[in-house]
């Protein structure tokens, strides 16, 4: 009873206190805070609020077929590829020289009779060989490279110094030189492309190298690790995406000098790869099967990127999460 | 300034398209113009001498045209043939088989035909090896020089021999150990010895300059795969050009026929005109040598054309058959006994 009169009367109070508060909001907002400081916020009463039923049927909706086709990325690729071909066909037509311009289907055939015959595969797989030869004694030889750049003072400014001059030089020009060096023979192709992956690619290491950050190599210090095996157990697992970027770039521009230096060089030791196939049915003016040879070289280069480095960053970069 | 200018995207798909078709279609060629392509050599002597003495406009004259003639130099066969269906040229000159090559190629479509022949010489295949006396002696450690392998005249020359050695089937045998090599880089390769170059099909005036080495000896002769005398070089164009082009064409014959007389009244003053003409470095004695070699005759008269178009279809080079050697040559070239 007592408490219930005491709590009527706080409420009195109260109600009292800001009327005379509402009044002298006129005033100045100096005085508002010693106010407030001594009242409690409004109290209201509890209440529930009643939910609509639910009725939407299914959160998950199926989207109509050929919508889910064209999501899937390799169909859009196919269809801009089909079209292509299309506009190649047309234009052909149009053209009506087919020593100039063969059709694409003219082209597709040259191409079919060249697997069947075998003759373009040989000449793919005698052009693969050398290219894998050049490619491998590259890598190693910018790994060497780069890991002396790391280590020591002269190995960067070698590093330096030695792609900056090189880099520039198209390793086409070098092939007149090779061929007085090393011959008619595998071994000056090898060299010109040697020199076409090892700039690009010992660059490319290089800066990864300088991009790993300071928590890992201190890391690595923690454990000892010094030299060689620093490099390999921690700056080439961290650098590994500029590595990639490197090897990819040191292939395409070593699959591109190799074609170019086999138009230039012909046939070594009687044996020529794609690029000598492409020369001769120019010089036999097979138009057909020429263009039936550069589609072999796109074709060479797709399988590469796709099936190749896309799975290797599959398996290594993109599953440690260092690239997106 | 006026509605142009209103719609950019309007006025730029006109100029592209104005663009496109004033690309595409080909351009309208008046009659009175040539232009002519030739390689370097003593093989295109009647082209320095038509040169020299402005032969095609003389003849031009009398037929009441004025021809405007366009010399070109260009180097090899491909190249050539390329030109000649891009359309960047009118008449060039090869080799019987790279002309043979595009006679096939474009027959039924641009008719590609021969003019008339450059003159007949001989192609020696030279060695420096003295144990290399026939081309059975060859391995596979030798490498023999050609300017063109595989395609061009010396090669083809030499698989028609090596066909008929060994069986159609292995014509392409000695391809392998073909190198191609411009004809001066060959000779000093043979020359010096101590490279791979173990062997060099050679041409005028080249030829002549390795025998004069006491290593050197002659391996072959084209003249011996072909059973005697034979066309080296011919001009060839076009069906378009010589149809759309009667008088510019005619003059252009009669100069070459002139031509010949010339060389053959006065051959020490045709052997000077070559010197002149393509600023050569030999000495005048060999040069005169070489243009009074009773072996080489500088004649418009094709001679032994249908033994390649016969073989090269034999091993497969060449898909269509010739039935003669007029199957291969424009009508005006009919006249002399040519084969």
């Amino acid at each position: 009873m007592l408490a219930k009169a005491s709590h009527l009367t706080l409420q009195w109070w109260m109600t009292l206190r800001l009327r005379q508060q509402a009044g002298s909001h006129r005033g100045s907002a100096l005085t508002q805070r010693d106010n407030t400081m001594s009242l409690s916020p409004p109290i209201r009463e509890e209440y529930e609020v009643e939910l609509a039923p639910f009725t939407q049927e299914d959160l998950a909706r199926e989207t109509p077929l050929l919508q889910r086709i064209w999501q899937q990325s390799w169909v859009r690729k196919t269809v801009i590829l089909i079209a292509l071909a299309l506009i190649w066909e047309i234009a052909a037509r149009i053209q009506g020289n087919d020593l100039l311009l063969p059709s694409f289907i003219d082209t597709a055939k040259a191409f079919i009779d060249g697997i069947v015959t075998g003759e373009l595969l040989a000449k793919v797989w005698i052009s693969l060989t050398v290219l894998v030869k050049g490619y491998l004694i590259g890598i190693v030889l910018a790994f060497g490279m780069t890991t002396l750049a790391v280590s020591t003072q002269l190995g960067r400014d070698l590093l330096g110094t030695l792609t900056s001059m090189l880099n520039p030089l198209p390793a086409i020009a070098l092939l007149p030189l090779s061929l007085l060096w090393f011959g008619l023979g595998e071994n000056s192709l090898i060299f010109v492309l040697v020199h076409s992956v090892l700039w690009a690619l010992a660059l490319n290491t290089y800066a990864g190298f300088l991009g790993v950050s300071e928590t890992q190599r201190m890391a690595g210090r923690n454990y000892g690790l010094k030299g060689i095996r620093f490099v390999w157990y921690i700056l080439i697992p961290a650098a590994l995406p500029s590595i990639l970027a490197g090897l990819k770039i040191g292939w395409a521009f070593a699959w591109r000098t190799l074609i170019a230096a086999e138009l230039v060089f012909g046939a070594s030791s009687g044996k020529g790869g794609l690029g000598w196939y492409i020369f001769q049915n120019r010089n036999e003016l097979y138009t057909d099967k020429v263009f039936a040879g550069l589609a072999a070289v796109i074709i060479i280069g797709l399988m590469v990127e796709n099936l190749l480095f896309s799975n290797v960053e599959r398996l290594t970069v993109k599953r440690w999460g260092m690239q997106r | 300034m006026g509605t142009s200018f209103k719609r950019p995207a309007l006025t730029a798909l006109a100029a592209t398209l104005g663009l496109f078709g004033a690309l595409l279609s080909s351009g309208a060629h008046a009659e009175g113009k040539i232009s002519i392509a030739q390689q370097f050599g003593i093989g295109y002597l009647i082209l320095d001498v038509v040169q020299q003495q402005k032969l095609i406009e003389k003849h031009g004259k009398e037929q009441g045209l004025d021809i405007k003639v366009d010399w070109n130099s260009i180097s090899g066969a491909t190249a050539m043939n390329e030109a000649l269906l891009a359309g960047a040229l009118d008449v060039v000159s090869a080799g019987v088989p790279p002309m043979l090559t595009i006679w096939d190629r474009t027959k039924g479509k641009q008719n590609v035909k021969a003019i008339a022949s450059l003159g007949s010489m001989p192609n020696y295949l030279l060695s420096n090896k003295p144990d290399v006396k026939t081309i059975k002696d060859f391995t596979d450690k030798d490498r023999i020089a050609v300017p063109a392998a595989g395609v061009g005249f010396q090669s083809r020359t030499l698989q028609i021999e090596t066909a008929k050695l060994f069986g159609n089937d292995n014509y392409k045998k000695f391809d392998n150990i073909s190198v191609s090599l411009p004809h001066p880089d060959a000779t000093s390769a043979l020359i010096a010895g101590g490279s791979e170059i173990s062997a060099h099909f050679s041409s005028p005036p080249f030829q002549y300059q390795e025998l004069e080495n006491p290593n050197v000896h002659k391996v072959l002769s084209s003249y011996d795969v072909l059973g005697g005398q034979a066309t080296f070089n011919v001009l060839y164009t076009t069906q378009k050009f010589h149809d759309e082009n009667p008088k510019t064409y005619k003059a252009f014959y009669d100069a070459l026929a002139e031509a010949e007389k010339i060389i053959k009244a006065d051959k020490n003053a045709a052997a000077k005109t070559y010197i002149e003409v393509e600023k050569s470095k030999l000495p005048l004695p060999l040069v005169e040598k070489i243009v009074n070699d009773p072996e080489i005759d500088f004649t418009v008269v094709p001679q032994r054309t249908f033994i390649y178009a016969e073989k090269l279809h034999e091993i497969g080079v060449l898909k269509n058959k010739a039935d003669s050697w007029k199957d291969f040559f424009f009508e005006e070239a009919h006249g002399g006994a040519g084969s």
